[in-house]
Protein backbone atom coordinates (compact mmCIF):
# COMPACT_ATOMS: atom_id res chain seq x y z
CA UNK A 1 0.00 0.00 0.00
CA UNK A 2 1.32 3.66 -0.79
CA UNK A 3 1.86 5.85 2.12
CA UNK A 4 -0.30 8.40 0.88
CA UNK A 5 -3.01 5.73 0.60
CA UNK A 6 -2.01 4.94 4.43
CA UNK A 7 -2.09 8.16 5.80
CA UNK A 8 -5.58 9.06 3.73
CA UNK A 9 -7.06 6.11 5.74
CA UNK A 10 -5.39 6.49 8.82
CA UNK A 11 -6.90 9.78 9.26
CA UNK A 12 -10.19 8.57 7.79
CA UNK A 13 -10.38 6.26 11.37
CA UNK A 14 -8.88 9.37 12.89
CA UNK A 15 -12.08 11.14 11.68
CA UNK A 16 -14.41 8.58 12.38
CA UNK A 17 -13.21 8.07 15.96
CA UNK A 18 -13.72 11.80 16.78
CA UNK A 19 -16.87 12.04 14.71
CA UNK A 20 -18.75 8.80 16.43
CA UNK A 21 -17.15 9.92 19.52
CA UNK A 22 -19.26 13.44 19.38
CA UNK A 23 -21.87 11.36 18.10
CA UNK A 24 -22.52 8.73 21.50
CA UNK A 25 -22.00 12.36 23.51
CA UNK A 26 -25.11 13.38 21.53
CA UNK A 27 -26.77 10.40 21.65
CA UNK A 28 -26.12 10.98 25.92
CA UNK A 29 -27.80 14.43 25.79
CA UNK A 30 -30.25 13.30 23.83
CA UNK A 31 -31.10 10.79 26.57
CA UNK A 32 -30.54 12.55 29.50
CA UNK A 33 -30.25 16.11 28.91
CA UNK A 34 -26.84 16.82 30.40
CA UNK A 35 -23.87 18.07 27.79
CA UNK A 36 -26.00 20.24 25.59
CA UNK A 37 -22.98 22.06 24.65
CA UNK A 38 -22.05 19.24 22.48
CA UNK A 39 -24.50 20.13 19.87
CA UNK A 40 -22.52 22.99 18.71
CA UNK A 41 -20.44 20.05 16.98
CA UNK A 42 -22.68 18.61 15.18
CA UNK A 43 -21.50 19.92 11.84
CA UNK A 44 -18.50 18.20 12.99
CA UNK A 45 -20.28 14.77 13.67
CA UNK A 46 -22.13 15.16 10.15
CA UNK A 47 -19.09 15.87 8.11
CA UNK A 48 -16.92 13.59 10.02
CA UNK A 49 -19.11 10.67 9.16
CA UNK A 50 -19.51 11.62 5.37
CA UNK A 51 -16.52 13.62 4.36
CA UNK A 52 -13.96 12.93 6.58
CA UNK A 53 -14.51 8.78 7.21
CA UNK A 54 -15.86 7.71 4.25
CA UNK A 55 -14.73 9.88 1.22
CA UNK A 56 -10.81 10.05 2.81
CA UNK A 57 -11.39 6.06 3.19
CA UNK A 58 -12.82 5.92 -0.33
CA UNK A 59 -9.97 7.67 -1.93
CA UNK A 60 -7.41 6.30 -0.07
CA UNK A 61 -8.82 2.72 -1.00
CA UNK A 62 -9.19 4.38 -4.60
CA UNK A 63 -5.38 5.18 -5.11
CA UNK A 64 -4.08 1.86 -3.84
CA UNK A 65 -6.37 -0.34 -5.75
CA UNK A 66 -6.75 0.76 -9.40
CA UNK A 67 -4.80 -0.05 -12.31
CA UNK A 68 -1.08 0.58 -12.29
CA UNK A 69 0.82 2.36 -14.67
CA UNK A 70 4.21 -0.14 -15.02
CA UNK A 71 5.04 2.69 -17.75
CA UNK A 72 5.52 5.64 -15.49
CA UNK A 73 8.31 6.43 -13.22
CA UNK A 74 6.02 5.67 -9.93
CA UNK A 75 3.24 2.68 -11.16
CA UNK A 76 0.75 5.07 -9.22
CA UNK A 77 1.05 7.88 -11.15
CA UNK A 78 2.01 11.69 -9.94
CA UNK A 79 1.71 11.19 -5.91
CA UNK A 80 1.64 14.86 -5.57
CA UNK A 81 -1.83 15.34 -6.94
CA UNK A 82 -2.78 13.17 -4.25
CA UNK A 83 -1.03 14.84 -1.39
CA UNK A 84 -2.39 18.20 -3.04
CA UNK A 85 -5.92 16.32 -2.47
CA UNK A 86 -5.36 15.18 0.97
CA UNK A 87 -4.22 18.37 2.21
CA UNK A 88 -7.09 20.12 0.56
CA UNK A 89 -9.75 18.17 1.78
CA UNK A 90 -8.81 18.77 5.44
CA UNK A 91 -8.46 22.65 5.53
CA UNK A 92 -12.03 22.96 6.12
CA UNK A 93 -13.20 19.80 8.67
CA UNK A 94 -9.84 21.21 10.72
CA UNK A 95 -10.98 24.55 10.76
CA UNK A 96 -14.49 23.11 12.06
CA UNK A 97 -12.89 21.01 14.56
CA UNK A 98 -10.35 23.71 15.92
CA UNK A 99 -11.57 26.90 15.31
CA UNK A 100 -15.61 26.82 14.95
CA UNK A 101 -17.94 24.50 14.28
CA UNK A 102 -20.42 26.20 12.73
CA UNK A 103 -18.78 28.55 10.27
CA UNK A 104 -15.91 28.70 7.59
CA UNK A 105 -14.39 31.63 5.21
CA UNK A 106 -15.79 31.54 1.87
CA UNK A 107 -12.67 30.09 0.46
CA UNK A 108 -12.22 27.47 3.04
CA UNK A 109 -15.74 25.91 1.99
CA UNK A 110 -14.61 25.21 -1.60
CA UNK A 111 -10.90 23.65 -0.87
CA UNK A 112 -12.87 20.12 -0.69
CA UNK A 113 -14.02 20.69 -4.46
CA UNK A 114 -10.21 21.73 -5.05
CA UNK A 115 -9.14 18.47 -3.23
CA UNK A 116 -11.61 16.07 -5.16
CA UNK A 117 -10.41 17.92 -8.78
CA UNK A 118 -6.75 17.32 -7.87
CA UNK A 119 -7.82 13.62 -6.97
CA UNK A 120 -9.48 13.00 -10.08
CA UNK A 121 -6.65 14.65 -12.26
CA UNK A 122 -4.28 12.14 -10.52
CA UNK A 123 -6.45 9.27 -11.23
CA UNK A 124 -7.34 9.89 -14.49
CA UNK A 125 -4.43 8.62 -16.56
CA UNK A 126 -4.68 4.96 -14.40
CA UNK A 127 -8.20 4.87 -15.60
CA UNK A 128 -7.66 5.63 -19.31
CA UNK A 129 -4.55 2.85 -19.12
CA UNK A 130 -7.12 0.20 -18.27
CA UNK A 131 -9.60 1.13 -20.75
CA UNK A 132 -7.21 1.11 -23.49
CA UNK A 133 -5.57 -3.02 -22.32
CA UNK A 134 -9.44 -4.30 -22.83
CA UNK B 1 -14.41 -13.78 0.41
CA UNK B 2 -14.30 -14.74 3.77
CA UNK B 3 -17.32 -15.76 5.90
CA UNK B 4 -17.33 -12.58 8.25
CA UNK B 5 -17.37 -10.79 4.98
CA UNK B 6 -20.35 -11.84 3.85
CA UNK B 7 -21.98 -11.51 7.15
CA UNK B 8 -20.87 -7.90 6.57
CA UNK B 9 -22.43 -7.54 3.39
CA UNK B 10 -25.24 -8.56 3.72
CA UNK B 11 -26.18 -7.43 6.86
CA UNK B 12 -25.22 -4.04 4.70
CA UNK B 13 -27.76 -4.50 2.17
CA UNK B 14 -30.83 -5.10 4.34
CA UNK B 15 -29.65 -1.83 5.96
CA UNK B 16 -29.72 -0.33 2.37
CA UNK B 17 -33.14 -2.00 1.96
CA UNK B 18 -34.70 -0.10 5.35
CA UNK B 19 -33.06 2.60 4.75
CA UNK B 20 -34.74 3.14 1.24
CA UNK B 21 -38.01 2.76 3.62
CA UNK B 22 -36.70 6.09 6.05
CA UNK B 23 -35.95 7.89 2.72
CA UNK B 24 -40.00 7.29 1.99
CA UNK B 25 -41.26 7.92 5.44
CA UNK B 26 -38.49 11.31 6.16
CA UNK B 27 -40.06 12.75 3.24
CA UNK B 28 -43.48 12.29 4.87
CA UNK B 29 -41.99 13.05 8.23
CA UNK B 30 -38.60 15.16 9.08
CA UNK B 31 -38.37 13.21 12.19
CA UNK B 32 -37.02 9.90 9.90
CA UNK B 33 -34.02 11.68 8.66
CA UNK B 34 -31.90 10.67 11.52
CA UNK B 35 -33.05 6.98 11.07
CA UNK B 36 -32.47 7.24 7.21
CA UNK B 37 -29.01 8.88 7.73
CA UNK B 38 -28.09 6.15 9.98
CA UNK B 39 -29.22 3.31 8.36
CA UNK B 40 -27.50 4.37 5.26
CA UNK B 41 -24.31 5.96 6.64
CA UNK B 42 -23.28 3.34 9.00
CA UNK B 43 -25.56 0.20 8.18
CA UNK B 44 -25.18 0.37 4.53
CA UNK B 45 -22.02 2.02 3.20
CA UNK B 46 -19.76 1.60 6.37
CA UNK B 47 -20.71 -1.81 6.81
CA UNK B 48 -19.87 -2.50 2.99
CA UNK B 49 -16.56 -0.90 3.62
CA UNK B 50 -15.84 -2.77 7.02
CA UNK B 51 -16.72 -6.73 4.74
CA UNK B 52 -14.56 -5.23 2.03
CA UNK B 53 -11.44 -3.87 3.54
CA UNK B 54 -11.17 -7.38 5.90
CA UNK B 55 -11.87 -9.28 2.78
CA UNK B 56 -8.73 -7.13 0.16
CA UNK B 57 -6.69 -5.36 2.75
CA UNK B 58 -3.26 -6.30 3.90
CA UNK B 59 -2.43 -8.74 6.19
CA UNK B 60 -2.61 -8.39 9.96
CA UNK B 61 0.02 -11.74 10.25
CA UNK B 62 0.91 -14.22 8.36
CA UNK B 63 -0.66 -16.99 11.31
CA UNK B 64 -4.05 -14.39 10.72
CA UNK B 65 -4.30 -12.57 7.82
CA UNK B 66 -7.17 -11.23 8.79
CA UNK B 67 -6.62 -10.14 12.34
CA UNK B 68 -8.29 -11.97 15.57
CA UNK B 69 -11.69 -13.37 14.26
CA UNK B 70 -13.34 -12.28 17.84
CA UNK B 71 -13.04 -8.18 16.81
CA UNK B 72 -14.83 -8.93 13.73
CA UNK B 73 -17.07 -11.02 15.32
CA UNK B 74 -17.62 -8.47 18.29
CA UNK B 75 -17.98 -5.24 15.13
CA UNK B 76 -20.64 -6.89 13.39
CA UNK B 77 -22.41 -7.56 16.68
CA UNK B 78 -22.07 -4.28 18.51
CA UNK B 79 -23.03 -2.70 14.99
CA UNK B 80 -26.28 -4.19 14.22
CA UNK B 81 -27.48 -4.62 17.38
CA UNK B 82 -26.40 -1.17 18.57
CA UNK B 83 -27.88 0.27 15.41
CA UNK B 84 -31.27 -1.91 15.58
CA UNK B 85 -31.83 -0.60 19.71
CA UNK B 86 -30.81 2.89 18.79
CA UNK B 87 -33.91 3.02 15.44
CA UNK B 88 -35.82 1.08 18.51
CA UNK B 89 -35.08 2.76 21.93
CA UNK B 90 -35.37 6.54 19.66
CA UNK B 91 -38.54 6.24 18.73
CA UNK B 92 -39.81 5.48 21.79
CA UNK B 93 -37.96 7.83 23.85
CA UNK B 94 -40.69 9.95 25.14
CA UNK B 95 -43.26 7.14 24.79
CA UNK B 96 -41.19 5.12 27.91
CA UNK B 97 -39.03 7.33 29.73
CA UNK B 98 -38.09 4.53 32.50
CA UNK B 99 -36.36 2.62 30.29
CA UNK B 100 -35.62 3.74 26.37
CA UNK B 101 -33.22 6.16 27.52
CA UNK B 102 -31.15 3.72 29.01
CA UNK B 103 -31.67 1.38 25.74
CA UNK B 104 -30.77 4.37 24.17
CA UNK B 105 -27.82 4.96 25.66
CA UNK B 106 -26.54 1.22 25.51
CA UNK B 107 -27.38 1.52 21.63
CA UNK B 108 -24.46 4.61 21.18
CA UNK B 109 -22.43 2.59 23.56
CA UNK B 110 -22.73 -0.21 21.71
CA UNK B 111 -21.97 1.54 17.59
CA UNK B 112 -19.20 3.35 19.29
CA UNK B 113 -17.35 0.14 20.50
CA UNK B 114 -17.70 -1.37 16.89
CA UNK B 115 -16.46 1.59 15.46
CA UNK B 116 -13.11 1.32 17.95
CA UNK B 117 -12.71 -1.73 17.88
CA UNK B 118 -12.89 -1.89 14.21
CA UNK B 119 -10.21 1.23 13.97
CA UNK B 120 -7.93 -0.56 16.07
CA UNK B 121 -7.30 -3.84 14.29
CA UNK B 122 -7.48 -2.29 10.75
CA UNK B 123 -5.00 0.26 11.22
CA UNK B 124 -2.49 -2.25 11.85
CA UNK B 125 -3.39 -3.62 8.62
CA UNK B 126 -2.92 -0.76 6.45
CA UNK B 127 0.66 0.30 7.58
CA UNK B 128 2.74 1.62 4.10
CA UNK B 129 4.23 -1.11 2.45
CA UNK B 130 8.07 0.24 1.94
CA UNK B 131 8.77 -0.23 -1.42
CA UNK B 132 11.19 1.95 -3.74
CA UNK B 133 7.53 3.00 -6.16
CA UNK B 134 5.22 3.55 -3.28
Amino acid sequence: MPLISSIFIRWSFIQLAIASSIGLIMLISKATGDFMWIWVDRPIHSEGMWVGWIINFVLGTAWWIMPKRPDFPDKYGNSLFAWIAFIFLQLDWMWRLIINPNYAPLLLRFTPVIGIFFFILGIWPRLKYMVHQH
Amino acid sequence: MPGISRFFIKAGFIWLLISMGFYGFQQMNPFFRIAYHHTLGIGWVTQMIIGVAIWMFPRWSNELPKGPMWTWWTVLFCLNIGLALRLLSENFLLQFPSIMPTIYIVSGVLLWISMLVFISVMWVRVSPKKTPQS
